[in-house]
């Protein structure tokens, strides 16, 4: 049993009117977003857009200029214990002086959870991405894919019921990438968390989401919402193939490029 | 004695604000992004991340160390290195006297190769990791 099964769904999380600014540059403005339990959605924008602005905000790393971020009904100030971050950058993000295994444990320590109990957990969950042999491994000593999938496993060790992740496959080859992208759809049907997801691949995004918010002007704004209507079921070459996904990708394709 | 240790605290508190100030700001933002507490952070990140230049400060300030030693020894002390190849200097004792001048160079070759293992082993992971910047594969 993982820690995540025991939780019933992951609570929903809301965004009324959200505004950020920089000083006097204005990056968001008025963005309303209801990330359903269990969903994955996907931002997508132009570079530079405000994409990673937004996904801070919602992380509480960075606060709001105005609105409201809540969950579960509450608003939240500040980073959340639901909310569980995978940075692009893995290699920042992970600690090259701790073993895997203290890597992915290391914020249930944070928690005050026993060693032994916390040991447990961390492996459980290096399973859950496929890396149980790697526990006793440094993160130097693994490939980037590998890293990535520790940041993942050290969120969902956390119990993390919301995935953040900016562009989490940007530095990765494109076959790792796809294997990636098929874990995390694979952990979201296990684990019924809800996923977050920043990328500036229009395909990754459809392939993966079940709705995309695409972000587009200066303040950016949400200029369309698209529930994207390829089941849950997806698989890499025949998903990518459907006419429905064509659809959908010309679609947040034109709304991006402005064409 | 107690200007051994004055001298020897700013090239370790120098090299240990750079080491802070040099940290990965992401390691920290992960940090706050898992609520890790203030003082767990300071011993397992902001520390750790540091560790390679405090190495480096407390390097330079056991060669501070030795050598204030050896000088203060020479000056106002009656026993020790220093004290000796001074004694035996003014007795004429040429071979002596440069007999421990050696020592004391030994002495601090040993020191320096004992802690460089040491730094080996508390910062082996360091040893390993590519540079950060030129990171992205
Ligand atoms: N800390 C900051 N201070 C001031 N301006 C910032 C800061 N962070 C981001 N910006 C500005 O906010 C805007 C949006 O940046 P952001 O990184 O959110 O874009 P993005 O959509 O993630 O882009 P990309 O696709 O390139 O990752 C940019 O114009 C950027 O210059
Ligand atoms: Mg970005």
């Amino acid at each position: 049993m993982n820690a995540m099964t025991t939780i019933p769904s992951a609570p929903p999380m809301q965004v009324r009117n959200l505004s950020k600014s920089y000083g006097y540059s204005q990056i968001l403005k008025g963005i309303d977003l209801d990330v359903r339990p269990g969903e994955i959605l996907a931002i997508v924008g132009p570079s530079g857009v405000g994409k990673t602005t937004l996904l801070r905000s919602l992380s509480g790393l960075t606060g709001l200029t105005a609105g409201s971020v809540s969950i579960g009904g509450k608003v939240v100030n500040g980073p959340a214990p639901e909310i569980g971050l995978v940075f692009q950058d893995y290699r920042g993000s992970l600690m090259p002086w701790m073993r895997t295994l203290e890597n992915v444990a290391f914020p249930l320590e944070g928690k005050g959870m026993p060693k032994a109990r916390r040991e447990e957990l961390a492996l459980k969950c290096l399973a859950d991405v496929g890396l149980e042999a790697a526990a006793r491994k440094y993160p130097w000593e693994l490939s980037g894919g590998m890293q990535q999938r520790v940041s993942i496993a050290r969120a969902l060790a956390y119990d993390a019921h919301i995935l953040l992740m900016d562009e989490p496959f940007g530095s990765l080859d494109a076959q790792t990438r796809m294997v990636l992208e098929d874990l995390v759809i694979a952990l979201q049907r296990r684990l019924g968390i809800s996923v977050i997801l920043v990328t500036h691949d229009i395909d990754e995004a459809i392939y993966m989401s079940d709705r995309v918010v695409v972000l587009n002007g200066r303040p950016a704004q949400v200029v369309d919402l698209v529930e994207v209507p390829l089941g849950r079921v997806r698989e890499q070459i025949a998903t990518k193939s459907d006419p429905r996904f064509v659809e959908a990708r010309n679609r947040v394709m034109r709304e991006i490029m402005g064409g | 004695m107690f200007l051994i240790v004055f001298a020897c605290v700013w090239p370790i508190l120098l090299n240990t604000i750079d080491g802070v100030r040099g940290m990965n700001p992401q390691m920290l933002e992960m940090a706050q992004a898992f609520r890790i507490p203030f003082g767990l952070r300071n011993r397992r990140i902001l520390f750790m991340g540091a560790l390679p230049q405090i190495m480096a400060g407390m390097r330079i300030a056991l060669a501070v160390s030795l050598v204030l030693m050896v000088i203060s020894e020479f000056v106002g002390a009656s026993a020790g290195l220093g004290f000796y190849i001074r004694e035996k200097k003014e007795a004429f004792a040429m071979a002596e006297a440069w007999g421990g001048t050696l020592l004391t160079g030994l002495l601090g070759y040993l020191m320096s190769a004992l802690f460089l293992r040491f730094e080996r082993w508390a910062l082996h992971w360091h040893f390993q990791t590519p540079e950060p910047g030129k990171a992205a594969s």
